[in-house]
């Protein structure tokens, strides 16, 4: 009987020992779960910011290039022409 | 309004893909619709920006695929690892009692052992006692 009882006592530690562990092992992975949350956050961020930024960048190429394209209209037509047949594939007609 | 005008040609006397380039009250060899130059300009310009703004999309949605995958490893990763100590302190604790139930076992059979080993002794004893005295 006494035995029997030590043995019960023995698997009762062994299962608080092993909640106590899996706790901890509970609490290790949340942490590790947040700090990838985090990461992937701050990564996330970084790229719309970036994103943003080549956008505005790419409008502003755009008003730079229409300004070349009119400049270079003045200054020679064959540039327009080239242009028009490189970018939509036409035919230039005279 | 501007000296120079361009033609993109659209009808019958021009393909459907020509065009030309024409000087203010110059007359245009065909039909089909004229732009300013800024209008031209934007023409051309747009569709340069189509093409930068589709190749920074795809380069966007590959980097936020990337992140969000790189992001499922880090959280499986994590899962792993904490199945991986689960199993071992679940095994280790398990032996753990195993060892101690088999110590408690073990604790308990030398006395039985003794016991079966006396009884035996007796048992025989007397079983060669009692041959004895039937054989008188």
């Amino acid at each position: 009987m006494r035995n029997i009882i030590k043995a019960h006592e023995i698997a009762e530690q062994s299962l608080k020992d092993q909640i106590s562990t899996l706790q901890s092992l509970h609490t290790e992975e949340l942490r590790l779960r947040d700090q990838a949350l985090e990461e992937y956050r701050i990564e996330i961020e970084e790229l719309e910011f970036e994103y943003e930024a080549r956008q505005a960048e790419i409008k502003d190429l755009t008003s730079v290039e229409k300004e070349v394209i009119i400049k270079e209209f003045k200054q020679d037509k064959a540039l327009i022409i080239q242009r028009f047949e490189e970018t939509y594939g036409l035919r230039y007609v005279q | 309004m501007f000296n120079n005008l361009l033609l993109l040609a659209l009808l019958s006397t021009a393909s459907a893909e020509d065009f030309t380039v024409l000087s203010e009250d110059q007359p245009a060899p065909f039909e089909g619709v004229l732009l300013s130059v800024p209008a031209a300009a934007e023409v051309l310009a747009q569709h340069e920006e189509v093409e930068l703004k589709c190749e920074l999309e795809l380069e966007f949605q590959l980097d936020r695929a990337g992140t969000q995958c790189n992001l499922d490893k880090k959280l499986l990763e994590a899962r792993i690892v904490t199945l991986d100590q689960q199993y071992t302190e679940v095994i280790t604790q398990k032996d753990l009692v195993i060892d101690k139930q088999q110590a408690i076992i073990k604790k308990q059979a030398p006395h039985r052992k003794w016991l079966w080993f006396a009884g035996g002794i007796v048992l025989g004893g007397a079983t060669y006692y009692g041959i004895q005295q039937v054989d008188k």
